[in-house]
């Protein structure tokens, strides 16, 4: 018995080098899909689809802070546990659509979820449940989401990677204008402390160094985002990060390759002449 | 003896696949290495495949353009290009619109003929126009050289510049057997055509302690494989990556 | 006469208690109309300059902070759940900064 037990093992073992493909490069994300986070606490759950969020939709009007601090929520996908109930209520996704709440000269956004199941409340609720199974409403709902994405992102600088759009430049000259505070819903806050940029050297050599912004990254974020969770401070002089930990989504990988542009351009970011 | 047996069959098992790393495919002739048919869905909706030739792309744009600039994967078949995308300007059709190139005119069999060597012709013909550096393997073209010897000027971009890197870092990669002499990697050469997230992180993951590039998994089309098969020069001149290679 | 003149005043504030109106509650859930919500926002609306605070105030805001989370604790289920989140990142920058002040820790 040892020995079938050994033979099969080992055989296992060639059959699994002989089938290990090491370098195929990852099928890349759409602009239009970039920064979409599917969000599945409960959907199926409960029958109906997994939700579609679309960043691309939420930060061209409002900064990161007034979701990811004032309204309080996670960086990280259903981490935390939002439910029909608490949007009902008018928290999370329910802090702005509420039927009532408008911005920027707009309609009032429609409410989120519903304790009934008629057929006009479906079709409100399948606004965000659209993650659909395969099938031929995923593709109309597909190329609706393209369509709606091409009309905003041709008036937008672009760049290379992401969504294929500049934010940076965008909020810097003005083409999209952010909310940054919303009242009764975020926390009155006195203006920021200025933060210096710094260099931060590269491990190999030859790779030019990295100038860091803070004030590039404030526009959009609280300190509180960043710092102690994704940043927990450097001591002067060592490098501590490296391009592994980023492309594995940690550090500066934890918003910049699924939300903010991606680390494709290394140039975006070590930026210093050698 | 019978405790022999798996040791013995283990033996063979491992020599068979040693020795499979060096049976290398055969080259199609010079003016066809590269060339591809892409078949997606073509024949699904009653087209024939269609003919894609590499060594004519690359005379006029470096790679980063089509698998950078343009999304094109490096994986035959695995891009999601559409006749529709075409006409609206996306893969193919940000270059053949009628303003870089042909256009979508009822021209069909221009492309989707099903013909991996219907450039073929063309090759010779362009040979005697530019004097490129000669090689041995692949299309016989020292395509790096061309590049530095201003033979041929292929665009790096269309509409959007990517930012270069200047990286010319050398590696020295030790082979697997003792007698072959290393392997050197020149990151110069390669920022020619391409950009750093061509190959960074998801075909060469940037590791600490070398991730060992075995020859059995380039053969199989991984790592330097991925290109130095099919497209860019084959491996069947060793002395172009491995100097100290006697013949 | 005094007996009646309790009596209107007892039926008065009994009468008034009744029918006294809360604070207009707006529409925003987060809207600070609790008195533990305005303490919150004094505290948690530090963080973007907490670099501008002295040592002490940041250990007095950390000591606020501390306060808040029986508070918290003790509201429904969503609201606790959200605010114990929002207490949470609040009180790591300041220890954040705190530590780093202390030279603990050295920022950028």
């Amino acid at each position: 018995m040892k020995r079938i037990f050994v033979i099969t093992v080992i055989i296992l073992g060639f059959a699994g080098i002989a089938f290990s493909a090491g370098g195929v490069k990852k099928k890349k994300v759409l602009e239009q899909d970039y920064g979409n986070v599917v969000l599945d606490t409960n959907s199926l759950k409960a029958g109906v689809n997994p939700v579609l969020f679309e960043h691309w939709v939420h930060r061209k009007a409002f900064t990161c802070r007034v979701c990811h601090v004032d309204v309080g929520f996670s960086m990280k996908a259903n981490e935390g546990g939002i439910r029909a109930a608490d949007n009902m209520k008018g928290y999370y996704c329910g802090a702005c659509h509420n039927g009532k709440s408008s911005f920027n000269g707009g309609e009032p956004l429609f409410a989120a979820c519903s304790d009934k199941f008629d057929k006009d409340d479906m079709k409100r609720c399948l606004r965000c449940h659209s993650q659909e199974k395969a099938g031929q409403e995923r593709e109309t709902r597909r190329e609706q989401r393209e369509k709606a994405f091409r009309t905003f992102a041709d008036n937008m600088p672009k760049e290379r990677g992401g969504n294929g759009i500049n934010w940076e430049l965008a909020e810097e000259n003005g083409t999209i204008k952010l909310i940054d505070y919303i009242e009764g819903l975020s926390t009155r806050r006195p203006p920021m402390t200025n933060q210096k940029d710094f260099t931060i050297g590269a491990k190999v050599e030859g790779v030019p160094e990295i100038i860091f912004s803070h004030k590039k990254h404030t526009v959009w974020n609280g300190c509180e985002v960043c710092h102690p969770d994704i940043f927990i401070g450097v001591k002067k002089g060592v490098e501590k990060y490296s391009m592994i930990d980023l492309f594995a989504g940690k550090y500066c990988g934890a918003c910049h390759g699924k939300v903010a542009f991606p680390q494709s351009d290394c140039r975006r970011c070590h930026t210093k002449q050698v | 003896m019978k405790h022999l047996l798996i040791p013995v069959l283990l033996v063979i098992l491992v020599t068979v696949e040693a020795s499979a790393n060096f049976n290398l495919p055969p080259l199609p002739p010079r003016e066809e290495f590269g060339n591809i048919l892409i078949d997606r869905t073509s024949e699904a909706n009653g087209q024939q495949p269609v003919n894609f030739s590499h060594w004519l792309h690359r005379t006029k744009f470096t790679c980063r353009v089509c698998h950078g600039e343009l999304d094109f994967l490096m994986k035959r078949n695995a891009t999601e290009i559409t006749e529709r995308g075409n006409r609206s300007g996306k893969f193919c059709g940000a270059c053949h619109n009628g303003k870089i190139a042909f256009r979508h005119n009822g021209n069909c069999d221009k492309c989707h003929n099903g013909e991996v060597g219907y450039s073929n012709k063309r090759f010779d013909d362009f040979m005697l126009k530019t004097s490129l550096p000669m090689t041995m393997a692949g299309n016989g073209v020292n395509w790096s050289a061309g590049i530095s010897s201003g033979a041929i000027k292929p665009q790096t971009y269309i509409k959007k510049k990517s930012q270069d890197m200047n990286f010319e870092k050398e590696l020295l990669l030790e082979a697997e057997m003792s007698i072959i002499p290393p392997a050197i990697f020149p990151h110069k050469a390669h920022a020619a055509w391409l950009d750093c997230d061509n190959c960074h992180p998801d075909l060469f993951n940037i590791k600490k302690k070398g991730t060992h590039f075995s020859m059995a998994e380039i053969m199989k089309g991984n790592y330097c494989g991925v290109c130095h098969l099919s497209v860019a020069f084959p491996m069947d001149e060793c002395k172009r990556c491995h100097p100290g290679m006697r013949e | 006469m005094k007996k009646s003149v309790l009596g209107l005043f007892i039926s008065f504030a009994v009468l008034s208690g009744l029918f006294a109106q809360p604070a207009s509650i707006p529409n925003c859930a987060y809207a600070a109309d609790e008195s533990w919500k305005s303490d919150f926002e004094k505290v948690c609306g530090q963080t973007d300059n907490a670099a501008d605070l002295s040592i002490e105030e940041l250990k007095k805001s950390l000591e606020k902070c501390d306060a808040l989370k029986s508070r918290i604790e003790a509201l429904e289920a969503t609201p606790r759940k959200i605010y114990l989140k929002r207490l949470q990142m609040c009180r790591n920058l300041l220890q954040f900064m705190l530590d780093s002040r202390e030279k603990k820790i050295k920022p950028e």
